[in-house]
């Protein structure tokens, strides 16, 4: 823009960053939740057993087969998912057949098994960790195409403030050690550095990759261009690309069905037992029948490896791996995506993700809270008032704050809302962004009472006290609404169930803190203010300095 | 630039508004560049046409991002607009030239 080139990406960051700040903090945190999806959908399904021993896998696959012959004995295309790793869950998949009025082809239906009974596991309606996690891509009540054009956008305005982020810095090694708390603004400058700096490498890898993981949606002319119009010309480019095997459709003819346990047996002499992580099944019991089976994703970057078996004879067709046999470009892809989506991740280097996500909403909100700090100096001392300003601020607290406790209700609601109520899961979610407007609401309705700027710093505190309440009491009642709670879950060992309650409690606690720090300031604040106004006048003319950038 | 918020009212009111225009030709003109640029890339690498349009969609993001940050770095919004629409038309002409059949053929519609 006007003046020099630092200047003007300077500004380009301050707006890119803002405009849309508030939806990629509902990315980034919702995201970075995502990485225990897993381990959220078990809590919040407390019906599940903990089986401190799993079975073997053979052991399984018999469980898994058995349930199947009883509830589609007819179905030709299974599924079978493995509890490997951090997926908790022995689970079937079956596909119903066509149908006869409409003929639309049969939709999938799904089933958790107990392992102990081999019979179904019930459990209560929930969207769990899953729909969280899916929430920081489809978002939520959008059909899910249009979701993944505004979050494209979103992560591209992130690219540009963090590229712009970059440009602008003059020292960034420097600053990576320098903090200066107590300073208002410039103490807001230093922790978005801090939070920006030392985690850039995930930043930039976490919004390239997002950008790509739906650059077929997002950026759809480019293969146009080249392909042409449409799925069956495009088609071709696919499989160029993965060397896709063609797999043929079921003949219609029908054919002996080989067994399953011997193809277990081979991958288990590849790959170790208890490695696998799913079998698909198409066409079982036509002539062209074929089985996948699948090395578990949390073996390693790119686990996608694949064995393939004809249906008919059981004999091993082909062993593929996914990642490795494509050419640089498509291998390429396929290291960021999973390296964003990091199913590889053992349980340290999971916390390491969960703390990088957490950090990125960090930068965010403290990248907004700066805009907002830096005007509000300004404006005050300038005695003006501005409605933009106003808006930026409410939205702050509202989300930055807000949306956590929007998280923990929708953890309380998993636990009151009744198990046999019609569209449980639905009021679940409803209950999430019904609590997230009113904390969206809050600051403005708290102002229409009382002076402007006391008021704020007021409702920051609230809205934190609120947090730490509503996560520091899961806990407790979990306690009283299930019986997976921590005097028992600790003691047998059930880690991801006591893992879940404690990090509520930590949560709590740093909220909890937040909260106190500030109160502490505005309380130091008032006094000061009492005895001794000078002493103000000369930090504001320190920030001052700042606020020129 | 007013470090207060910009009165939002007059980005609509205003005809000629230099901010608009600039956030206009970065969003849009940087995607239809990002585009042009992608779609030229396979005929301008070596290798098989699947890993040029692949390595085409995945440098696209890079290049939409520097385009939007040439925009807020040039001169003037119209010089801003000059530049994008030119390099696009450049891109564009030299697909034309390079395709078989041009860019507008059968291929497309």
């Amino acid at each position: 823009m006007n003046g020099t080139f630092r200047q003007s990406m300077s500004w380009l960051h301050t707006w890119a960053g803002l405009v849309l700040g508030w939806v990629l903090y509902f990315m980034f945190i919702t995201g970075t939740v995502g990485y225990f999806n897993y381990e959220i959908d078990r809590w919040m399904q407390p019906e599940i057993p903990f089986t401190a021993a799993k079975p073997s896998q053979a052991h399984m696959l018999n469980i898994a087969e058995k349930r199947l012959q009883e509830v589609a004995p007819e179905a030709t295309d299974l599924f079978i998912d493995f509890p490997v790793g951090r997926y908790p869950f022995l689970a079937i998949w079956w596909k119903n057949p066509v149908d006869e009025k409409t003929g639309e082809p049969g939709s999938f239906q799904n089933e958790k098994i107990n392992l102990q009974t081999g019979k179904p596991l019930v459990t209560r309606d929930t969207g769990g960790g899953q729909l969280l996690y899916r929430m920081h891509y489809a978002l939520h009540y959008i059909p899910f195409r249009l979701a993944y054009w505004i979050t494209s956008l979103c992560a591209m305005f992130m690219l540009v403030a963090l590229i712009t982020g970059i440009v602008i810095h003059k020292k960034i090694f420097k600053d990576f050690f320098t903090f200066r708390p107590g300073k208002k603004q410039r103490s807001w400058l230093d922790m978005h550095n801090v939070l920006s700096v030392l985690p850039l490498p995930f930043h930039l890898m976490i919004t390239y990759s997002g950008l790509i993981y739906l650059m077929f949606t997002t950026m759809p002319g480019i293969l146009t261009a080249s392909y042409g119009v449409g799925r069956e010309n495009q088609q071709s480019f696919f499989e160029e690309i993965y060397t896709q095997e063609e797999h043929q459709e079921a003949a219609g003819k029908p054919a002996a069905k080989a067994p399953l346990s011997a193809m277990l047996i081979e991958a288990e002499q590849r790959w170790g037992t208890g490695r696998i992580g799913y079998i698909e099944i198409e066409s079982y019991g036509d002539i062209n029948a074929h089985i996948t089976v699948a090395k578990t994703s949390s073996s390693g970057i790119g686990g996608g490896q694949t064995l393939t078996f004809n249906g008919v004879t059981g004999e091993l067709q082909s062993a593929n791996n996914f990642i490795q046999e494509a050419d640089a470009p498509a291998q390429f892809y396929g290291v960021m995506t999973s390296l964003h989506e990091g199913l590889f991740a053992n349980t340290i280097l999971r916390w390491l993700y969960f703390l990088s996500g957490l950090m990125g909403a960090g930068m965010i909100a403290t990248g907004m809270i700066l805009w907002a700090s830096k005007r509000s100096a300004k404006a005050s001392k300038a005695g003006k008032t501005s409605k933009g300003l106003a808006l930026v601020e409410y939205l702050n607290i509202g989300t930055i704050v807000g949306l956590p406790v929007a998280i923990a209700a929708y953890f309380w609601a998993n636990r009151i809302i009744p198990v046999n109520l019609e569209a449980r899961a639905d009021w679940e979610v409803h209950t999430l962004f019904i609590t997230w407007a009113i904390m969206l609401v809050h600051p403005y309705v708290a102002t229409l009472f009382e002076g402007r700027n006391q008021t704020l710093t007021k409702v920051w505190i609230d809205q934190l006290k609120l947090a730490s309440f509503a996560f520091g009491f899961l806990p407790i009642l979990n306690l009283f609404t299930t019986d997976k709670h921590l005097g028992v879950t600790l003691l047998q060992g059930d880690w991801v169930m006591a893992g879940f309650d404690l990090s509520m409690l930590c949560i709590s606690l740093c909220f909890g803190i937040a909260a106190y720090k500030i109160q502490r300031k505005q309380k130091m604040r008032t006094v000061s203010k009492k005895t001794n106004t000078s002493n103000a006048v000369s930090s504001e003319a320190a920030s001052q300095e700042i606020i020129t950038l | 630039m007013d470090i207060l918020v910009p009165d939002f009212g007059s980005i609509f009111t205003k005809i000629h508004n230099p901010v608009l225009s600039r956030v206009i030709a970065a969003i849009f003109g940087g995607y239809l560049l990002a585009n042009s640029v992608a779609i030229l890339l396979p005929y301008l690498l070596p290798g098989s046409k699947a890993n040029g349009v692949m390595t085409g969609i995945l440098v696209s993001f890079l290049i939409y991002a520097c385009a939007a940050m040439w925009v807020f770095s040039a001169k003037s919004a119209w010089q801003a607009w000059a530049g994008i629409l030119f390099s696009c038309l450049l891109c564009i002409s030299l697909v034309t030239i390079f395709m078989p059949n041009g860019l507008f053929s059968g291929e497309w519609f």
